[in-house]
């Protein structure tokens, strides 16, 4: 989808699609926080800070002479489509590094999907919603992925089957967005899927139920 | 029983998004027909929405010369209202100039910022030109700068701009596209200008 809409709060202008996140990120804390125990939001909430942090701060990498010709440029800039990445990534490495004490308790995969589906989902929903972008694409993403989301959470066969449709999915979806299929969503969703089917491998070998 | 609260809420998320789009796309058809009503495509007014043809203006920039917005039509225009005191202007500013230097040849498109001089924080208007001109250099800008130093027939009221730094997006045809206030970098830039005609 492409970002057609701006929000002004004060002197902070953000786009529709950071506001998007925003809004997701305390929705899907809040369906954990109801649905699981509170580890579960918990361990959500940490890896969403670790990837504003590293997004927003990304700019460092991205533009360093920037920052240092105008440090402000921090405050309204972001590392964009690498700053996403690189937050994922190390959002990834901290849920990944604290596997062991999180993987063998129950429910620890269920909440992992529900998470990655839900971001994913409601992101796209909201995304729709703030934005202006061709009816087909608007309508593909809002039908396809809330018939997906529900009958994964509510039937959700294995854990990686469900990832792993949830994902091609989304791919499906992306086809029909302005963006296509290359975009940072698609990216981001199979690095989201690889580290899920990594825990779950971990999961058994450790022990754990199929 | 705790397993279906999750589930609930997100159908009942679903349901609420559906809801609110489906009202979006009618409160959009009517818009449409609205305007369709005995409105000729070719007729577009003066305006600053969507659509609109910007008011014309003509202005000079720091170097002396003459730029009418009309006689760029054939270009894509991107027109950005700014002030030296203003920190995202300041931000923005290294943006432009890459942006100028890599795609504006390419993309056949100008950048044309109008310097808000009427509210420079100087107190002679010369003071206030030496204040722009200080600013240009020292971010090496080669982009027309205009400077509207009018206060009774100022471009920046013409155009409502009450926020900077506020950038309207024309395309080649010299319709607005899209207006967008706060600062923005070069990706930004270039995403709007792509989608431009």
């Amino acid at each position: 989808m492409i970002n057609t809409d701006w929000y002004s709060i004060r002197a902070l202008t953000l786009p529709a699609t950071a506001i998007a996140l925003l809004v997701t990120f305390f929705m899907v804390w809040l369906i954990l926080r109801l649905q699981f125990s509170k580890k579960w939001s918990e361990a959500y909430s940490d890896a969403v800070f670790t990837f504003i942090l590293v997004w927003k701060f990304s700019l460092l990498i991205t533009d360093f002479k920037a920052v240092v010709a105008q440090p402000i440029s921090l405050l309204y800039f972001n590392g964009g489509t690498i700053g996403v990445y690189l937050g994922v990534i190390v959002a990834s490495l901290q849920i990944w590094r604290k596997r062991q004490k999180r993987l063998l308790q129950a429910q620890s995969m269920i909440a992992y999907s529900w998470a990655i589906i839900l971001t994913q989902s409601i992101y796209q929903w909201l995304v729709v919603l703030f934005n202006d972008n061709s009816t087909m694409s608007e309508v593909t993403t809002l039908t396809v992925l809330s018939i997906l989301t529900i009958f994964i959470l509510w039937k959700l066969p294995t854990v990686k089957q469900g990832l792993l449709l949830y994902t091609a999915g989304l791919m499906i979806v992306a086809f029909f967005q302005p963006l296509g299929i290359w975009q940072t969503a698609v990216g981001i969703s199979l690095l989201l899927l690889c580290l899920g089917i990594a825990l779950e491998h971990e999961r058994i070998k450790e022990g754990g139920k199929e | 029983m705790k397993k279906n609260i999750g589930l609930l809420i997100v159908v009942l998320l679903v349901v609420a998004m559906i809801g609110t789009y489906v009202k979006q796309q009618i409160n959009e058809d009517r818009a449409i027909e609205k305007s369709a009503l005995g409105k000729d495509m070719e007729e577009r007014e003066i305006g600053l929405g969507n659509g609109d043809t910007p008011p014309d203006f003509t202005l000079t920039s720091l170097d002396g010369e003459d730029i009418t917005l009309s006689d760029l039509r054939g270009k894509k225009v991107v027109l950005n209202f700014w002030a030296t005191w203003c920190p995202p202007c300041k931000a923005e500013m290294p943006h432009m100039q890459s942006f100028y230097d890599e795609y504006a040849k390419e993309k056949n498109v100008e950048i044309v910022a109008v310097n808000l001089t009427t509210a420079e924080r100087d107190v002679t208007a010369d003071a206030k030109v030496d204040t722009v001109m200080t600013f240009r250099d020292s971010f090496e800008l080669t982009f027309p700068i205009l400077l509207d130093p009018d206060p009774n027939n100022s471009v920046g009221s013409d155009y409502q701009v009450i926020t900077i730094p506020t950038t309207y997006f024309i395309d080649s045809n010299g319709y607005i596209q899209r207006a967008i206030k706060g600062p923005m970098d070069v990706d930004m830039l270039k995403e709007y200008v792509d989608a431009l005609d």
